[in-house]
Parts: C-alpha cells; sequence; structure tokens
C-alpha cells in the first residue's frame, strides 16, 4: 500500500507554491535586492498533506545586509510563526532558521511571509513580468516598520522579484 | 477551510488564483509540459472562445475574472466558468472593454458578488470580441492542448453562451493567459 510522501523542502519556486502561470522562465538565480525596505511580501502555498516544519530558510544573493523576518501565515492572514528579525548572513546560500518548537501544519493554503530591513540585502530570485507575480496569487504590505505582522493585509503587488525560500522537515544540514 | 487533502497530490494552485495555464487546467498541464513561456500575441479569429477543462480537488469561492492584456488593447473581453456534464455556464464576468496593455485586467463577476463552486471538473472559457486584440499566451502544439481537452467554439461578440458546444480540439498553437480570483483580495 502506497502512502503520500511530501517533499523534504517546500519552497516558493516548487510545486507546492508559485507554479507556473503560464511560464516557465521563472529566471530563479537572479541575485536581486529587496524592493523597498520593509516592504512584506506573502507567497502562497498548498500543503496536499500535513507538514511538521522544522526550519525556515531563504535563499541570499550576492551581498548580505540587514535583518530579515521571515514567517508562515494561515490563509485569513494570522501569523502562525515568525524568525523575528535575524541578520542576513553569507552569500549566494541558504540560510536557515530553527523553529523552537516544531510546527505541524494541517493540510491546506498558507502564506509565507517575508520581510527585509534594507534595500541593500539581496536574495536569488525568480523576476518574472510583475503580472506572473499577480498570477501567481502573490500579496504585498507596505506597512512602514520593521517586522511581520501578527495580522496580515494582503495588498496589491509592485514588488517583481520573489526568493527562493521555504520550509523542510530536515532539523540539519542541507545548507 | 474545506480543503480535503487530495488523492493525487496535485491541488496545489488553489492559491488565490486560477489560471487557465496553471495547475488545474488542461491547458496549464500541456503548458507544463511543453515548458513555453508566454507572450504577447492577437486573438486568432474575433469571437473564438477557447475551452479548457478545469479540475478543482477542494472547494472554491470566485470573487472575480481576469485576463493578462498584450501589447495593444482593442475590443471586448469575457471569461466565464462551465459545469462539467451539463456544459452550463456557472458564471462569467460579462463583457469588459479590453483596457491597459500589458498588464493584468480584472473584473468583477456579472451581478456582483461571488459564485461557490465545489471541488469537481468544469470548463473555464474566454470570448475576446477583437482579432486585434492581445493577450499573453502559450504557443503548445495544438494537439498538446487538444490532447489536454481543450476545445474551441464559434461565437458571437463577446457573448459566453449559457451551454457550451465542444465541438472542436483546438486546431492552432493558442492558448491565453485568464483566469479567475479565489480570493477577496483582488489581484489587481
Amino acid at each position: 500500500m502506497s502512502q503520500p510522501v511530501l517533499e523534504p523542502f517546500v519552497a516558493t519556486w516548487g510545486f507546492h507554491s508559485l507554479v507556473r502561470a503560464g511560464t516557465s522562465n521563472a529566471n530563479t538565480g537572479t541575485s536581486s535586492a529587496w524592493s523597498l525596505a520593509n516592504r512584506v511580501l506573502y507567497y502562497p502555498f498548498y500543503l496536499p498533506w500535513p507538514y511538521n516544519v522544522r526550519r525556515v530558510f531563504w535563499t541570499n544573493g550576492a551581498t548580505a545586509s540587514g535583518n530579515v523576518d521571515f514567517g508562515i501565515y494561515s490563509w485569513e492572514g494570522v501569523r502562525l510563526y515568525n524568525t523575528g528579525s535575524t541578520a542576513q548572513t553569507g552569500t549566494n546560500a541558504r540560510q536557515f532558521v530553527t523553529l523552537g518548537t516544531d510546527l505541524l501544519l494541517p493540510p491546506g493554503p498558507y502564506f509565507w511571509g517575508h520581510t527585509h530591513s534594507n534595500t541593500t540585502g539581496t536574495y536569488q530570485c525568480g523576476v518574472p513580468s510583475l503580472a506572473t507575480g499577480q498570477i501567481f496569487g502573490i500579496k504585498q504590505e507596505d506597512a512602514g516598520a520593521f517586522g511581520l505582522p501578527a495580522t496580515a493585509t494582503f495588498g496589491v503587488l509592485s514588488a517583481t522579484a520573489y526568493p527562493v525560500c521555504g520550509m523542510t522537515i530536515t532539523a540539519s544540514g542541507h545548507a | 477551510m474545506g480543503f480535503a487533502p487530495s488523492h493525487n497530490g496535485f491541488n496545489y494552485g488553489l492559491q488565490g488564483v486560477i489560471s487557465s495555464l496553471g495547475p488545474l487546467s488542461g491547458a496549464g498541464r500541456a503548458t507544463m509540459l511543453a515548458g513555453v513561456n508566454y507572450a504577447s500575441s492577437a486573438y486568432p479569429t474575433a469571437s473564438r472562445i477557447f475551452y479548457t477543462p478545469l479540475m478543482l480537488p477542494a472547494p472554491v469561492t470566485v470573487h472575480g475574472g481576469w485576463v493578462y492584456n498584450g501589447a495593444t488593447v482593442a475590443g471586448n473581453w469575457n471569461v466565464g466558468i462551465y459545469e462539467w456534464e451539463s456544459k452550463a455556464r456557472l458564471l462569467e464576468t460579462g463583457t469588459v472593454a479590453q483596457a491597459t496593455i500589458n498588464v493584468v485586467q480584472r473584473s468583477d463577476l456579472s451581478g456582483g458578488g461571488t459564485v461557490d463552486l465545489k471541488a469537481g471538473l468544469y470548463f473555464m472559457g474566454i470570448i475576446s470580441s477583437s482579432a486585434t486584440a492581445t493577450f499573453f499566451r502559450v504557443t503548445n502544439s495544438n494537439y498538446l492542448l487538444a490532447g489536454h481537452g481543450c476545445c474551441f467554439e464559434a461565437g458571437a461578440g463577446s457573448t459566453l453562451p449559457t451551454t457550451a458546444s465542444l465541438a472542436s480540439g483546438i486546431t492552432n498553437a493558442y492558448f491565453p493567459a485568464f483566469g479567475f480570483e479565489t480570493r477577496a483580495d483582488n489581484i489587481v
């Protein structure tokens, strides 16, 4: 008897998130600066099965600078977890944050929330057209202050670079 | 939320936006197989209706429809969703004047409000009244599109019929990007 096996890594540029909205040219190897200091981007993803989150990660670009806050939101916009302010360190590599306690997510739709404190820090991104990002269902919030809000306000997207980031069931390694 | 796990695990895409070129549509799966990119191109024949199967693994609420306009706008568009068996139209945006190049253009549903759809099979369709109008589209093989259940119908103006006729398989390598919003916050 077979049983479902979910990917050990679930990422923005993957089957459970920013799947192609008609474009195969994701250009996911582009080092791009964060578009606006303290801007929050919300990337949608869908879990077909329960998923036990042990770490979250993002992929830094050619320049590391400033601070990151990365988290997980319910489909309704309630923050379920966030790393808190984390200095961006390392270039052209994934940066992981281990959750204090594993987070078991039931099947369903969610958002990752992601913010950065300046426009110097970079990420390895997919850079399709703005329209493609909108069709992906990415949302945006420009609240002003740094940090992920307890409750998201999902606004219309204007940013055009979308980092490779996500979460994993692994507790270590893979960096 | 009522989102049941899918037996095949192929339910990604229920992320606020349904796209004709996304994984829930026949045209989308053909596109993923072909690995092609989309680009602006003129609608091949005025008032042709393009249909693709839509596979919803979980219930959704449809709030609006959208198209991705190309480099030239003209005429009117209309997008809608049809019931699989009866081919009855369940919702549409109604006639919308195509406006603003190279952006996603959205519209509320005809009559306002929202429409709840159960998990299951549907068709989604688009019509443009103008062959001058351009849309972002893929150029998959028509055989690949037809092989994924995509059809077309000769329509009139920008009217989506109350009952679809799926008589003809896709005969040209063109399928436009369009779709629907499944969240209350608009995509544009």
